[in-house]
């Protein structure tokens, strides 16, 4: 029996539940998210411990005849789903001293959105069909909704207004329309290694249904369609943290990852239908870059960090190489790490000193030194400078790259690290070299606000050694079906 | 000649029905619509009544003297018809009155900018107990 | 069971003018209730006994067809008659406490009479197997329903002139029907509908053709077919919210009861007269799809956004219809008994909303999630499940559509389905932003006595939507035995 993968989803359903039931009594309600984000990660752990690529799915319920909602255990998802539970847990902690310094109205709608939020990403994980997987993904738009719009001022309404519109339009139109047309032609929407579509379509209508679902999944935020992305910044912090790093632009590149290893199948994608995507992702990579140099309000700065990084691994699924894909995957663990390091900085410079502009850090860096320790790592992470965790994905893309003797792409990647040191890295300059242009006010941070960033931080440098780790685990998914 | 005679019935009711429904619909006056409407309903029971008919026959019943029968059944059908005719036409008469109890007019182009779908609700008075 | 046949019609008809003589007082509530119950049972019963593909016949009289009429209750017939009842059972549940402000004391007795009325007339038109009985019964649901809707009159005036559109358009539409029953009676010499089928194919085609485009004129301002739709967001929005509940549930779908019956065992072959279904609905389902949805962004007024959507939402069946063939008979049935549901939710949602703050204009759904949880909870689960959203009826509805469209390579079509949920989703969010985000209003209206009778429909009908949603089984397999007893070839 393969009941246990239904502790993915239970643990935060049932948390999210416990949550509003507890919701009088902060210090309770608390320690059930805590207490649930622990749960989950260790399920995660052992998940991945006795995984057993034997197991048979899991039906939930068939709501339409063919269509089963079915959960599956398999590396891709098990990764995810492990970055996703350990990211939890220490967001959960950071989220406790931000929301109390900020103090936040509507906490318990927040603890329980953010529940329920996780329960939706395990199903993204572990989704065994395109149907399941849509399910939860659409899940995961609506559950995020109240978290984007916490504050409910103008400017937020607005900005989950755009943030709803990108996610539940792309995926109503494209998104579904891809699917259908996936089982039109294939006569099944199951996840298969090897993918389902190999023969039944040409290169051309291939590379139309690919265009199709990597402007579907909104959540990977390619361009043009990045739009929500920056315009959902105006949520709190931990929710800006959630959405990056942990949850959603990560559900949305998972899934293309997904989709690219178990609909198209490697091989496919490979000759040729994914090229075209290369090219855009690798525009994107590029504009993004660009303007994250311009952005002045921190928050935006790392939202436009975040569709260039992203965009790197719907690069690498149009690269429709092994390597690649193991890049993609290497990319989205360290990235979450990365970018949540970042996110857990900026809010901690909000709530400490109340400054939200890159223009205000000037000397910031001596008062929290720990914490620009932190960020430092985290943005070298990014970049992709060894040792840490960052690098080993553009070494893989620069590997392949090579090999295609492509020495425009070889530039684009050379050109990437290099803007992300350029935007990333003033932060700090600011912080550590500048010359503090007034008296700083700064309250104590909580301790559970000062930790989480130091932890993933320090996550960022092991995770440079447990890449080959990791690797290992997912080889049976880029070797294809024997 | 025949021909003619034949079907001059159902000429008489397509005029009845494009005049009915022209008024029904061009009409400003409540009141004149259900006119229209009446006359257009009109032109219905005269064609079943014409369905049934046949030239030369007589009425349904057993007598020596008849040999072709007219089909009885569009008449009684049309009977009822006639029952759901008049009750419509009461009971939008009814609101017509009531609607100028209500609104002081039966002009559709007087009524346009008192049922507005925007304005708020104003209750009917003449309804209050 | 064939006693059942006519007790769905006539118990509700002959028990009407009773109730109409009820002292004023709790007695008339409780009397609709206990018939509209009755009825469902019997219309529940019917439906088990005839998913098989049996059909239960009731000769009245005892004279046989096609001398005598009949009442045929096959699949199709039995689902409309079970969607019809119990939406009349839920609503004469509430009923009584949301016709409060709006019906005087005295007159409640016989608001209650044409409730029923409007019931039997609805039943007779699914149960009957006689043409010009269909007509019959058309105009007593037509003539209780004006009724029904002129008494929102002491909400709001607006109720009178809706009731007359409604009166004048429908009068048109049931005209233009009967004419079209005149040209088929014409040419076969018969009234009932099996007997009918039979000999269409040896007919004068002209006089069919002919007669078929006025019947599908006529029932296309019943079903409120764009651009036949002008009388149904007034009539909606203007008449007791009980009232715009029950119409919502029932009124258009039984006329699209008759497209469907008409398309297939009378004419065959998804054809009325010389007109292809096929043809034509997809085309108008569309229009009406996008339409119904672009006009209900634009309102202010959730009853009368919820009267576009439903505009919106007969273009989705209207195209299943006209896609026809087994699966296309599934899912426009399927369709019919999941809207049902969510509408049903929906408007009695909107109900307690009006019952409370005496209009569902968007300032009194301000801070809903926190006055009224419950209503709140069912706006947005309705809501969610008109977008298509999975795991609510509505995703079914909409899948099994596109499924099927996907499948003949009708991708056009595919692709204004999937457009209409992109406007769906605008309107949606305006409900769910009022409710959720805008301040609650200082001191609301405390809830007016025995408000807590929309309670369990309200769940009732919430849980039917997740479960029809998680679980198509149920209403695709009653689709699916729809048409096998039809005799639909897929």
């Amino acid at each position: 029996m393969t009941l246990h993968l239904l502790a993915g989803l239970a643990i935060p359903l049932v948390a999210g539940l416990a949550i509003v039931g507890t919701g009088r009594w902060p210090n309770l309600r608390e320690t059930v998210t805590l207490v649930a984000a622990l749960a989950l990660a260790a399920w995660a752990a052992l998940e991945i411990a006795v995984y057993d690529p034997a197991a048979s799915a899991l039906v939930l319920a068939e709501p339409l005849p063919g269509f089963a909602l079915r959960l599956r255990a398999e590396p891709l998802g098990l990764v995810f789903a492990a970055v996703a539970s350990g990211l939890w847990l220490l967001n959960s902690s950071y989220s406790t001293g931000y929301m109390r310094a900020e103090r936040a109205h509507h906490q318990t709608r927040f603890y329980a959105c953010f529940a329920f939020a996780l329960m939706a990403v395990m199903g993204v994980a572990l989704a065994d069909n395109l149907l399941t997987l849509f399910v939860f993904y659409e899940m995961l738009t609506l559950v995020t909704y109240p978290l984007v719009v916490h504050w409910q001022t103008p400017v937020a309404i607005r900005g989950a207004r755009l943030y709803l519109g990108y996610l539940l339009g792309t995926s109503l139109v494209p998104f579904l329309g891809a699917i259908l047309w996936s089982w039109a032609v294939a006569g099944t929407v199951d996840f298969r290694l090897g993918g389902i579509l190999g023969g039944h379509l040409d290169d051309g209508a291939m590379a139309v249904l690919l265009g199709l679902y990597a402007w579907g999944i909104g959540k990977a935020a390619l361009m043009p369609l990045h739009g929500w992305l920056p315009a959902a910044m105006v949520a709190p912090t931990p929710v800006s943290a959630l959405l990056h790093a942990v949850a959603v632009v990560k559900a949305g590149v998972f899934s293309l990852l997904k989709i690219a290893v178990y609909v198209f199948g490697i091989d496919t994608l490979a000759h040729g239908v994914g090229t075209w995507l290369v090219w855009v992702a690798a525009a994107s990579v590029v504009a993004a870059s660009l303007i994250a140099l311009t952005k002045n309000d921190l928050k935006a700065r790392l939202a436009y960090s975040t569709i260039a990084q992203l965009a790197l691994v719907t690069l690498a699924v149009g690269l429709g190489h092994p390597l690649a894909i193991a890049a993609g995957v290497l990319q989205l663990v360290a990235h979450a790490w990365g970018k949540i390091t970042l996110f857990f900085g900026a809010g901690a410079i909000q709530i400490a000193a109340h400054r939200k502009y890159l223009s205000e850090l000037d000397g910031l860096g001596h008062a929290m030194p720990l914490l620009f320790a932190a960020l430092l790592v985290a943005s070298l992470s990014v970049a992709g400078v060894p040792p840490f965790a960052g690098f080993w994905a553009k070494y893989y893309l620069l590997t392949v790259a090579w090999e295609r003797q492509d020495l425009v792409l070889i530039a684009v990647l050379g050109l990437s690290t290099l803007l992300t040191l350029s935007y990333l890295l003033p932060i700090i300059i600011r912080g550590v070299f500048g010359a503090p242009k007034w008296p700083y006010h700064i309250d104590p941070l909580p301790v559970s606000a000062l930790l989480p960033p130091l932890v993933t931080a320090a996550g960022c440098v092991a995770l440079f050694f447990a890449a080959p780790a990791i690797l290992a685990f997912i080889l049976p998914v880029l070797e294809g079906p024997p | 000649m025949n021909a003619v005679a034949t079907l001059l019935p159902y000429w008489a009711v397509a005029s009845l029905l494009v005049i009915g429904l022209y008024i029904t619909i061009a009409a400003g006056n409540l009141v004149k619509k259900l006119i229209g409407l009446g006359i257009f309903q009109v032109s219905v029971f005269v064609f079943y009544i014409a369905i049934g008919e046949t030239l030369g026959a007589g009425p349904p019943i057993l007598d020596a003297r008849f040999t072709r029968y007219v089909n009885p059944l569009p008449s009684v059908l049309i009977l009822t018809a006639i029952v759901v005719a008049v009750a419509t036409l009461a009971l939008g008469l009814a609101l017509a009155v009531r609607i100028r109890e209500a609104f002081g007019t039966v002009d559709e182009a007087e009524l346009a900018p008192l049922t507005d779908s925007t304005l708020p609700p104003s209750p009917d008075a003449g309804s209050q107990p | 069971m064939t006693t059942a046949a006519i007790l769905v019609v006539i118990l509700p008809l002959l028990t009407a003018p009773i109730v109409a003589l009820l002292p004023p007082g709790r007695l008339v509530g409780t009397a609709a209730f206990a018939i509209a119950t009755a009825t469902a049972v019997l219309a529940l019963q019917l439906l088990a006994a005839t998913l098989d593909g049996s059909v239960v016949i009731h000769q009245l009289g005892g004279w046989p067809p096609p001398f005598g009429i009949v009442y045929r209750i096959d699949a199709l017939s039995a689902v409309m008659l079970s969607i019809v009842s119990v939406a009349a059972a839920l609503v004469a549940w509430f009923q009584p406490t949301a016709i409060v402000d709006c019906v005087r004391p005295t007159d409640r007795a016989r608001f209650t009479a044409a409730f029923l009325l409007a019931l039997a007339g609805l039943n007779g038109m699914a149960a009957t197997g006689d043409l010009f009985n269909v007509f019959v019964f058309l105009e007593i649901s037509s003539l209780a329903s004006y009724i029904l809707i002129a008494m929102g009159a002491r909400q709001d005036r607006r109720a009178l002139t809706a009731a007359y559109d409604y009166l004048v358009l429908g009068a048109v539409g049931a005209t233009f029907f009967v004419i079209g029953i005149a040209f088929l009676y014409m040419v076969t010499g018969t009234l009932n509908m099996a007997d009918m089928a039979a000999r269409l194919p040896g007919a004068s085609p002209r006089a069919v053709e002919v007669g078929g485009a006025f019947l599908l004129v006529g029932l296309g301002l019943k079903v409120a077919i764009v651009p036949l739709h002008r009388w149904l967001p007034n009539a909606y929005a203007y008449a007791p919210s009980a009232v715009s509940t029950f119409l919502a549930m029932t009124a258009t779908k039984v006329a699209l009861y008759l497209v469907i019956r008409l398309g297939t065992s009378v004419f065959g072959g998804n054809h009325i007269g010389g007109i292809d279904l096929s043809q034509v609905l997809p085309a108008l389902g569309v229009a009406a799809l996008l339409f119904g949805s672009a006009a209900a962004i634009a309102e202010q007024d959730l009853t009368r956004l919820l009267a576009y959507s439903s505009v919106a939402n007969i273009g989705l069946m209207l195209i299943a219809v006209g896609l026809g063939g087994a699966d296309g008979i599934a899912a426009a049935v399927a369709n019919l008994i999941n809207h049902a549901v969510i509408k049903g939710g929906l408007f009695i949602a909107a109900a307690a909303v009006v019952q409370r703050f005496g209009h569902a204009r968007f300032d009194a759904l301000a801070g809903l999630a926190r006055t009224m949880p419950l209503v709140f909870a069912m706006l947005v689960l309705g809501g969610l499940a008109l977008i298509g959203v999975p795991l609510t009826a509505g995703f079914v509805s909409k899948f099994a559509v596109l499924e099927i469209a996907f499948r003949r390579g009708e991708i056009v079509l595919a692709i204004a389905i999937l457009l209409s949920a992109l406007l769906s989703v605008v309107y949606v969010w305006r409900v769910i932003e009022a409710g959720l985000l805008a301040p609650a209003p200082k001191a609301p209206p405390p809830p007016p006595p025995g408000h807590a009778i929309f309670q369990p429909p309200l769940l009732l009908l919430a849980l039917a939507v997740l479960w029809l949603g998680v679980d198509s089984r149920w209403s695709l397999g009653v689709g699916a035995a729809v048409a096998r007893s039809l005799g639909v070839t897929p």
